[in-house]
């Protein structure tokens, strides 16, 4: 019998991996279980503080009254300092949401990205250990394709099954529970778009750790650290340095933007806005290429 | 049709300063099952894993059905079927989108799941194809891993000390399987085992000690070999025999 092979060429097996990486979350309760546990953890948070916090006009009056005094002229360097600092001041009438939806968002984030670091630092490290990649790597696949299928679908992934679903929900909370809502669907999603651009930075810095360094402690010791204390340490140089661009070149510190973009007032020409973002962006791409890099030519 | 499948030349590997294998010039031929034999740690899997490239050669050269294993790596990949050792799976797979995965290179639409169904009914998966992977048992996974090798029907398999944790019956059942795929699709297989068990189901075996291929030849001639020495033997205890009685006589 002779044996006949469809002419498909080689092609870099992109398709192929990336069907087979969406899978590992479209097919994995474990991922339902995480959107599911998401949404009620959120959802509860977000309940709870509009419940307790909408009340108390006084918090909101206080907040406003805040407001004004950093929109008075005269207050203006001070804006500009805190601005540089990456802590960009809403320009709203804080409202029971524009209150509330920061501190929902900056918890899920620290929250949630932990718990990705966690959860990719164990795929990737049982992947390299117990064989699977090996054997993916005897297919006709090149480590390119893996690595973009790897980083596409697990991001998908977390898009979707992080971000999407649980804040949605949270929204619609908002609509129903906030007294008044001054945020629009729009910059709701431009937020999470933002912290999505976050968890992109932490899978890329999990990846490049494991494929580098293959020690598990330091693929997850490392990016939590930075998690944790990035910020302060930014800071902190930038203190002694007597500057503001290590803070602002730091990927972890995009999250100080949560509050001017859920309320729509980020200036985008402002630098203290558009460097982190691109600075995590940036960080991102070159974590994959180092990931790939060391990929490339490894012994599996 | 070439007459080797599997050529490689001088092909050496080392990890650090430790040496995996070295000047190893192997010569499968086509359409045949060779066994590469040796024990523990004595370079087989490095050697399977540097055919495909998993694990980048030092030094020499090799080539399948004419693709140089480092140059036309990906060609190389589309040829060959694999089952590594001890196979692991996706928690989220079942047989038959393991199966789907490793064809899937190859093959799409109704030629793809033709291929499929044929793989997993060879390998006793018919009616379990949804089963998911992690209720499996060891010989369930090693067939698996062999359905992902055969299911392509490419013209050469490796396969990754297949019978590996199998209890005799299982392994017997398992190379059997890999004889009735080879003789079916006339193929080339290579397998590597430390077990001397399993080299009875190959027509060449070839030898790995420590590095080194210390033997490469068609079963046949060991067996005769081995009936030489038997035969030389006999002879030399039916002499001594004999003297012994010639003493006794005396």
């Amino acid at each position: 019998m002779t044996t006949t092979i469809t002419p498909q060429s080689a092609g870099s097996g992109f398709s192929q991996s990336f069907k087979r990486e969406t899978r590992k979350w479209r097919r994995t309760s474990r991922w339902y279980k995480q959107a599911v546990l998401w949404t009620i953890l959120f959802g509860i948070l977000a309940f709870l503080f509009y419940t307790l916090l909408a009340p108390v006009s006084w918090l909101i009056n206080m907040m406003n009254e805040v407001y004004a005094f950093v929109s008075d002229p005269s207050a203006m360097a001070l804006v500009r300092t805190l601005s540089r600092q990456g802590n960009v001041v809403p320009s709203v009438q804080f409202s029971s949401a524009s209150l509330v939806l920061p501190l929902i968002f900056a918890a899920a984030y620290t929250i949630i990205a932990q718990a990705l670091i966690v959860v990719f630092n164990s795929q990737f490290f049982e992947e390299l250990n117990r064989g699977t990649l090996k054997w993916s790597f005897s297919r006709a696949i090149t480590r390119g394709a893996y690595s973009i299928s790897k980083a596409l679908a697990d991001n998908l992934g977390t898009l979707i099954m992080t971000v999407l679903i649980p804040f949605g929900v949270i929204f619609i909370i908002t609509l129903a529970a906030a007294k008044e809502n001054t945020i629009t669907p729009l910059n709701y999603l431009a937020t999470a778009v933002l912290m999505m651009l976050g968890f992109v930075f932490w899978h890329a810095l999990v990846m490049a750790l494991i494929f580098v360094t293959r020690r598990r402690a330091l693929s997850f010791g490392i990016p939590v650290l930075l998690l944790l204390l990035g910020g302060p340490l930014s800071r902190m140089l930038d203190g002694a340095l007597n500057t503001t661009l290590i803070s602002q070149l730091s990927p972890w510190t995009s999250r100080n933007l949560f509050t001017s973009m859920l309320n729509g007032t980020l200036d985008f020409g402002d630098s203290a806005v558009i460097i982190p973002i691109l600075a995590t962006a940036v960080w991102a791409i070159l974590l994959y290429l180092i990931a790939w890099l060391a990929l490339r030519k490894a012994d599996i | 049709m070439a007459e080797y499948a599997i050529e490689t030349r001088s092909l050496t590997k080392q990890f650090g300063k430790a040496t995996a294998f070295t000047n190893v010039s192997l010569q499968v031929p086509t359409s045949s099952i060779t066994c590469l034999l040796g024990p523990s740690d004595a370079g087989k899997s490095t050697l399977l894993h540097c055919l495909l490239q998993i694990a980048r050669p030092s030094s020499g050269s090799g080539s399948i059905l004419g693709l140089d294993i480092a140059a036309q790596s990906m060609e190389v990949r589309q040829k060959v079927g694999f089952a590594p050792e001890n196979p692991t799976f996706d928690v989220t797979m079942t047989p038959y989108t393991a199966v789907h995965f490793a064809t899937s290179f190859l093959y799409s639409g109704d030629a793809l799941e033709e291929k499929i169904a044929r793989a997993l009914e060879m390998t006793g998966f018919k009616g379990q194809e949804k089963k998911p992977v992690r209720k499996l048992e060891r010989p369930e996974r090693a067939r698996l891993a062999v359905a992902q090798a055969f299911a392509a029907n490419q013209p050469v398999v490796l396969l990754d000390q297949p019978t590996r944790d199998l209890d005799p019956l299982d392994r017997d059942e398992l190379m059997d399987l890999v004889q009735r795929f080879q003789r079916e699709n006339n193929a080339t297989v290579l397998y590597a085992s430390n077990l001397v068990e399993d080299a009875p189901f190959a027509d060449r075996l070839a030898y790995l000690i420590k590095g080194r291929l210390v033997m490469q030849t068609a079963k046949d001639e060991i067996t005769k070999g081995a009936k030489d020495v038997f035969d030389q033997r006999r002879s030399i205890e039916t002499s001594f025999k004999a003297q012994i009685e010639a003493l006794k006589a005396v």
